[in-house]
């Protein structure tokens, strides 16, 4: 009898082992997806994204920090959707940029989202004739959002943008 | 134990009990490999089958252990990968010292912060004729990918720019390239429109130096002037001179050189003599002696860094 139990007991841990082995695959071919249920409802200091983005990656220009008050009015996103944002902008050399956003919920986040999406795309549109050497890092923009949180990045380096938001 | 009338059989996936009636059926006969009818083979095919379920046993153990050793490693890496940007605020202080560092070594690159930077006492000097109650917010800026980096850096958040990568004068008036206040995409003018201003600076021209006659940009330009003139009748114009190029750009030896530019500057000035608009010269502010942008003020020979801004939209407010 009492190997019958031990016997069951087993067998519920390599069930338990294969589900975690199952999420294990999950994690590494849908990754944004995971962030996104991960990270609904934990704080993330959106600042500190912007700032090592800024720090850790490479841009031939020279991006500044937009002041709070600006942001609104250069990128089109009305201040009613969200908390906090910290946006780095160019001296129009180059497509490079980073905005981050704390939407004030995720329906906002979304919007803000799409709104960057819709951006990059005409982005695209203009550095195709002006700088057509920009579109290369229009066309691997890295646009996340994570619950409440937006993250635009447009470097040449999308894969450390990536890892770094997340 | 078995009743006499049954036997136990056993192959390589397992024990099985049969009646006699049934192995005859089968074809098996008394002293077969796998016939057995007496007490010494049962207790030895008892022990045998202990044996195997003790290593099927330990078997499924090890593989559970290891199992379960895997889930706790990938339960810990899981936990500590999923916490790295989502931990609580704690700000982390080897960032923000290289952020420091980085704000120290290029001089100003946070536009909120640029008032508070130490100026020489050359700045000093021209700073009291600056107007300080000017912020600007009776104006509006209409240009390129030039008037773009202004906009990044000006730290007058009542201006408003109109203002966008690439815009050619050609198409300044024609393009949807502008949200309006009902979220639909309009031209420049119906843009102007939606405000009030007594200032506006146009600052277009370099994406169309290339053009080998300036009588067609004259006419675009003058075009575009008339038209401000209709929907803001109460604002003065200036049209901003283009800015030079650094000399290092000029050796690139394509059409963007200051020939072209002072070529088309020329074009600029007749547009408003013809038309009654101001011509606004902010060379003088960010070139050197020889009329070229400095090297240092900008990293493509052509849009102007922090600094540089900050002086052409000084000499802007001190003289308009």
């Amino acid at each position: 009898m009492s190997k019958r139990i031990i016997s069951m007991i087993m067998c519920a841990v390599m069930a338990f082992s294969a589900a975690a082995l199952t999420g294990c695959g999950d994690d590494s071919s849908s990754a944004e997806s995971t962030a996104k249920s991960a990270s609904a409802d934990k704080s993330v200091d959106v600042s500190a994204v912007a700032d090592k983005l800024f720090n850790d990656i490479e841009y031939k220009d020279q991006l500044v920090e937009l002041s709070e008050d600006k942001v609104e009015a250069v990128t089109g996103i009305s201040k009613d959707k969200f908390k906090t944002a910290k946006v780095y902008r160019g001296s129009g050399a180059t497509a490079e940029e980073i905005d981050c956003f704390e939407a004030v919920d995720e329906d906002a986040a979304k919007e803000i989202y799409d709104s960057l999406s819709d951006y990059i795309e005409k982005q695209k549109d203009r550095y195709a004739d002006y700088a057509p050497a920009e579109l290369d890092k229009l066309g691997k923009a890295v646009i996340v959002q994570n619950g409440r949180y937006v993250f635009l990045s447009v470097s040449d380096d999308d894969a450390k943008a990536k890892d770094i938001i997340g | 134990m078995l009743a006499m009338n049954k036997v136990l059989c056993y192959n390589n996936l397992g024990v099985f009990c049969y009646t006699k009636d049934m192995l005859k059926k089968k074809n098996v006969k008394n002293g077969g490999a796998l016939f057995m009818d007496n007490e010494n083979n049962e207790l030895n095919i008892q022990q045998i089958r202990k044996k195997r379920v003790r290593t099927q046993q330990s078997i499924v153990s090890l593989f559970s252990i290891a199992c379960l050793l895997f889930s706790c490693v990938w339960g810990v890496h899981a936990a500590g990968s999923s916490t790295r940007f989502f931990a609580p605020s704690e700000p982390d202080t080897s960032s923000v010292a290289e952020a420091d560092a980085k704000k120290k070594n290029v001089k100003k690159t946070d536009s909120s912060s640029q008032q508070e930077e130490p100026v020489s006492d050359e700045q000093t000097e021209s700073s009291v004729s600056h107007d300080e109650n000017d912020d600007l917010s009776d104006a509006l800026f209409i240009g390129d990918s030039r008037t773009v980096g202004l906009q990044n850096t000006c730290p007058y958040p009542k201006a408003v720019f109109l203002c966008n990568i690439g815009m050619h004068i050609d198409t300044a008036l024609t393009s949807l390239d502008f949200t309006l206040s009902n979220g639909n995409a309009g031209t420049l003018i119906d843009a102007v429109s939606e405000g009030s201003y007594k200032r506006i600076f146009i600052n277009l021209g370099l994406n169309d130096i290339g053009w080998p006659d300036t009588q067609i940009f004259i006419d675009y330009y003058t075009d575009l002037i008339n038209e401000l003139k209709t929907v803001q009748p109460d604002a003065e114009i200036y049209a901003e001179a283009i800015l030079p190029v650094t000399a290092a750009r000029e050796l690139e030896g394509d059409v963007i050189n200051n020939t072209n530019i002072a070529r088309f500057n020329e074009a600029i000035e007749q547009v408003c003599q013809s038309t009654g608009a101001t011509y606004l010269d902010c060379s003088e502010a960010i070139a050197d002696e020889n009329g070229y942008l400095p090297e240092e003020a900008s990293t493509d020979g052509i849009h102007l860094l922090a600094d540089y801004c900050d002086k052409w939209l000084q000499y802007i407010i001190d003289n308009t």
